[in-house]
């Protein structure tokens, strides 16, 4: 089986020990590199392409996650969604099911699979804060004795050895259980259209919260609709980059009397 | 006249940048990245462990931010404390309160214009690119974000708060409008692009349909976004048995 072999064993612990080190807000590389980087699903489904070799197939299943949670936000430190977690858990997780089980839906597994992940991934937060707690508490007791010294092991050491071991394991340990639970469900419905569909309209429901977050007024609808019809018809990236520029040009030139006209 | 060294405040950026978040608690939430950020600073100011410790336990009151554009608050942290040891009369309440009135307006500043914005229009570039794409998004964002993070902290401390107005001036505001609009576009194109099946026009037309009374319902609040993803789970799943 799989998981007997050491090397695969090895790879699985070196997903979990890069998820992690991204850490979801506390992380212990930086914020930048961390979470906004290492955590996004993008990345995370590279590197998990590298990890297993197969760039190609991770990344196909890691862009409909990305999708699905393009504008996450974590306001006041409150994480809805642990995305770390959903992207090195997730798409690693459903990676291994669609191999064993030979699912023909690898991008609605990956985010079903993604979405348990993610929200039971913030329970892994939650310990890392606990975890954290324990920092603080040995930090302010050395700034207390005076020794200012001692702030490198709390602030750097110490979560970086925390994430690496106890997020890492954790993560990994979620991968190798959820895996073998999500092949036996792949097998029963990984086939079926209503797996499918239901996979495929996950990331529809990311949209529809993004263009809550992003979108003023109705006009905004509008002109996501016709992105996404562009977009269906073949309109290549670096193009909608261009016209996202062109948007953005548009909309910072707006004049006092537009923007007095839209508020009536 | 005392000034913090380059070489401190280098070492200070780079604390912050790495160690911001690192030590995250639900008490005080980044206290302690504060206190480290400060660290070299204040030892440049200031001499003998007993005031130093005496200067960085001032910074122990909560602190939290968001930490890519909260650079700018430390970065006028220094300038504070600078000002403080130069016999300018700041008090440590004072430079409290100037760092909680910019903590909270930078915080809504950076996850609207940078998280919610400027990372997914990125993001969206790099999905269609393949490997391309995805090296490109950690140098424009793990290298040139993290130079613009620190030119941010050190425009902040040259220039207190003069370094600061042109993040709440009109421009601003018309440029996070720019990123939003911007971002949305980019991202609708991607999901036209790669969210969909092909082939499925009718499977097109229920998802974004499905999608916009979702977003409507979501402003309107009639609907949280846990009830939105059963009822949508749930049309997927109809539209399944129907077809």
């Amino acid at each position: 089986m799989f998981y007997n072999d050491g090397m695969y064993l090895l790879q699985i612990i070196c997903i979990g020990i890069i998820g992690g080190l991204a850490g979801s807000i506390a992380s212990p590389v930086g914020t930048t590199w961390g979470n906004y980087i290492l955590g996004r699903p993008l990345i995370a489904s590279f590197l998990i392409g590298l990890i297993v070799k197969d760039v190609p197939g991770v990344l196909a299943m890691g862009i409909p996650v990305q999708l699905m949670w393009m504008t996450l936000v974590t306001p006041g430190g409150v994480v809805p969604v642990d995305l770390r977690c959903a992207s090195y858990g997730g798409i690693t997780a459903a990676w291994l099911a669609v191999y064993y089980s030979g699912c023909p839906a690898p991008a609605s597994a990956a985010v079903i699979a993604a979405l348990c992940f993610g929200y039971a991934g913030t329970r892994l937060f939650a310990l890392e804060v606990r975890i954290n707690g324990y920092f603080e508490k040995k930090a302010l007791e050395a700034l207390d004795a005076g020794n200012t010294r001692h702030l490198l092991y709390t602030n750097i050491i110490g979560p970086f050895l925390s994430h690496a071991l106890v997020s890492g394991m954790f993560l990994s340990a979620a991968i190798l259980l959820f895996s073998r639970l999500y092949t036996v469900f792949l097998g029963i419905v990984g086939s079926s259209a209503a797996f499918h569909y239901a996979g495929w309209v996950l990331p529809f429901w990311g949209l529809a919260q993004m263009t809550h977050a992003l979108s003023e007024d109705g006009k905004w609808f509008a002109a996501a609709a016709l992105a996404m019809i562009l977009g269906y018809a073949g309109m290549p990236v670096p193009a909608a980059a261009v016209l996202c520029l062109l948007v953005m040009i548009r909309e910072y030139r707006r004049t006092p009397e537009e923007d007095a006209e839209e508020e009536i | 006249m005392k000034r913090v060294s380059t070489a401190a405040l280098r070492r200070s950026f780079l604390r912050w940048f790495i160690g911001g978040a690192s030590v995250f608690t639900q008490g005080r939430m980044q206290t302690l990245g504060l206190v480290y950020a400060m660290e070299p600073v204040i030892r440049d100011l200031y001499e003998g462990e007993g005031e130093i410790t005496a200067r960085l336990s001032s910074y122990r009151t909560f602190f939290n931010t968001e930490p890519q554009i909260g650079a700018a608050v430390i970065g006028m942290a220094a300038a504070l404390e600078e000002d403080r040891a130069n016999g300018y009369g700041m008090s440590d309440e004072m430079m409290r309160t100037v760092r909680n009135g910019l903590m909270g307006s930078l915080a809504g500043l950076g996850d609207t214009m940078l998280v919610g914005a400027v990372i997914p229009a990125v993001l969206c570039t790099a999905l269609g690119m393949g490997i391309a794409g995805v090296i490109g998004y950690i140098l424009v964002y793990g290298v040139i974000g993290a130079w613009l993070q620190y030119r941010l902290f050190l425009r902040v401390y040259r220039q207190r708060e003069d370094g600061l107005t042109f993040l709440y001036g009109k421009k601003t505001e018309a440029a996070v409008r720019a990123c939003r609009h911007g971002a949305l576009f980019c991202i609708a194109a991607a999901f036209g692009r790669y969210g969909i099946l092909p082939g499925d026009i009718a499977g097109l037309v229920i998802a974004c349909l499905l999608a916009a009374a979702g977003a409507y319902l979501l402003k309107k609040q009639k609907l949280s976004t846990g009830q939105l993803l059963v009822c949508m789970c749930s049309a997927a799943i109809l539209y399944s048995l129907l077809q």
